[in-house]
């Protein structure tokens, strides 16, 4: 009960702390239409002539899923500030659980994830975008965005924690994150990829949940992409979550 | 086992190689102000973070409010509250808000930590700028709105680490004055310092701590005369002439910096003999006066004593 309550507290202050910064609302909201558009406008038609489909179908999961990633950048940084800056000892001195300080940091950067990924769908859909296969399609989509932002999330803590200085915290997450993004199905079709570099980008969690998400939007393949997509997230609960956990004591 | 104070037996903290407390042994008497003294490097934060659950011991042991600080971790924090060295509020949220979170955090309902907000603000004199963000403060209000954050809910134990540390005169002042009423409250007090003014002023005792070892401790009064009294300083020409005359006179007797001869171990008195002296050789002043040793002084002289002690074991 106890722990529910302050992780509840605690998010509420990372959110509130959120609303308040001007500049990143606007960054986190702003930056992925902006590579939204910009892609449509150089890709769209090749890849639209390349693989006879419609690019944005995939272009929209594809941004939503790589901003999730992105945003565990923030969480890091985020992270990384309370803990030099001293709340974090502040919050340990204090007779509250160790999960919930973890817990409401996680929560609130879901709860962010899922602001911009609501906001690039709406806007997505004004260019083509479209759930075509009901609601609880359209619920599951935003729960496999959750599922995949969980993974990176919990990442972003575990090096927060690990870091000496907030470029160390950018720095480990920021190139992973990237190099994630260009080796994926997200942009260019799984076939364009050189024949050796296929495996990688199948195998990547970006690539799976963008499947997924293209089956829960627009149509396709749901249950294989969807279910390799939860054993990542599996996998990487498994390993930072006690990892997290093992840090903060 | 007393209730409420802090008894601390040779506690020992180590990080990688380097030994941060060697063995640190001293106690706060429930309702006592204890000041610990030293400077940068000592081991001041590490033995407050160790006490206050923030770091594992790694030798001795040491009870806060009746709870072993290793065995009930859980029972200690429910007994202190901390201020840190760098103020530990949220500097986007306003100061209301801060203290709001903690509140509910300690487990008060909406309503009553509202309430309690509300009344810390004004006893801090942050009521005009509650509803400000705390980037917006001075560096005197943040700490003010630390100590208030520590004091949400009240807890029989207190640590305050380096409250004035970076503070102008005026912010200084006026946590030495929230700390006074603090003690005239009766709350258990520890409180580390690079200041010896602020320790004589605040504490009941001091604890002087150097490289991570208790070197001497007692009341204020007690460490004054450990230490030997005040520093009469002379500003006179010809200087080495000055030194001679005032070395065959007094017997701590050395050149500082800047063209000034000091005399240490003096009191009111010495400056009369220094004058007497500095006539009677025919040594006009540029400037004479008397001041209480810096905390510099009084490191050399109880490290001093200490190796000399140490020579004695030996011999």
């Amino acid at each position: 009960m106890s722990v529910i309550t302050e992780t509840g507290l605690l998010a509420g202050r990372n959110l509130r702390r959120f609303a308040k910064s001007t500049q990143l609302v606007a960054d986190s909201l702003l930056f992925p239409l902006i590579l939204l558009f910009l892609m449509l406008l150089v890709f769209g038609e090749l890849v639209d002539d390349a693989s006879g489909g419609r690019y944005i179908d995939r272009l929209a999961p594809a941004i939503v899923l790589f901003s999730a990633a992105y945003g565990a950048v923030g969480t890091g940084l985020g992270f990384f500030t309370d803990l030099r800056g001293g709340i974090v000892d502040r919050f340990r001195a204090m007779n509250i659980s160790r999960l919930s300080v973890l817990g409401g940091r996680i929560v609130s950067d879901l709860v962010r994830v899922l602001l911009v990924a609501a906001v690039t769908t709406g806007v997505a859909h004004a260019v083509g975008f479209r759930f075509t296969r009901g609601p609880l399609a359209a619920l599951g989509f935003f729960a496999v965005v959750v599922l995949f932002a969980w993974i990176f999330l919990w990442l972003a803590v575990v090096v927060a924690m690990s870091a000496k200085s907030e470029q160390a915290v950018s720095g480990a997450l920021s190139s992973p994150v990237t190099l994630l993004l260009f080796l994926s199905s997200g942009f260019v079709p799984v076939d364009q990829f050189a024949a050796w570099l296929r495996p990688v980008v199948r195998a990547n969690p970006l690539s799976l949940a963008t499947d997924a998400l293209v089956g829960l939007s627009s149509g396709g393949e749901i249950l294989r992409p969807t279910l390799f997509t939860v054993a990542w997230a599996v996998a990487a609960t498994v390993i930072s979550v006690p990892l997290a956990v093992r840090l903060y004591k | 086992m007393r209730e409420e104070g802090v008894e601390v037996e040779r506690l020992r903290k180590v990080f990688g190689k380097k030994t941060a407390l060697e063995e640190v042994s001293f106690t706060v008497e429930p309702g006592a102000v204890v000041g610990l003294l030293g400077p940068n490097g000592a081991g001041k934060t590490t033995t407050v973070n160790c006490l206050s659950t923030l770091l594992p011991l790694d030798g001795g042991r040491a009870s806060v409010a009746g709870h072993d600080v290793a065995g009930d971790p859980a029972g200690v924090r429910a007994s202190i509250a901390l201020t840190g060295q760098f103020a530990a509020v949220d500097d986007m949220l306003t100061g209301r808000q801060n203290l709001v979170l903690f509140g509910r955090l300690l487990k008060l309902d909406r309503r009553a930590a509202a309430a309690r907000a509300a009344e810390l603000l004004d006893g801090f004199r942050l009521g005009d700028a509650a509803d400000q963000p705390v980037k917006s403060y001075s560096g005197g209000m943040r700490r003010r709105l630390d100590l208030a954050a520590g004091l949400v809910v009240k807890r029989p134990v207190l640590f305050l680490d380096e409250p004035t540390t970076g503070l102008d005169p005026v912010g200084r002042q006026e946590m030495w004055d929230m700390v006074e009423g603090l003690r005239a409250e009766g709350v258990t007090l520890l409180l580390t310092t690079q200041y010896l003014e602020e320790a004589d002023r605040l504490a009941d005792r001091i604890v002087v701590i150097d490289h991570g070892r208790v070197i001497a401790q007692g009341t204020p009064g007690e460490l004054k005369n450990q230490v030997g009294g005040q520093v009469c300083e002379v500003r006179a020409e010809p200087r080495e002439r000055t030194l001679r005359v005032l070395r065959e006179r007094f017997g701590d007797v050395a050149e500082s910096g800047g063209g000034v001869v000091t005399v240490r171990g003096a009191d009111p008195g010495t400056l009369t003999d220094v004058v007497t002296v500095l006539r009677e050789a025919g040594i006009t002043a540029d400037d004479i006066r008397l001041r209480r040793p810096t905390l510099d002084e009084v490191f050399f002289t109880l490290t001093g004593a200490k190796a000399d002690r140490e020579h004695e074991e030996v011999g």
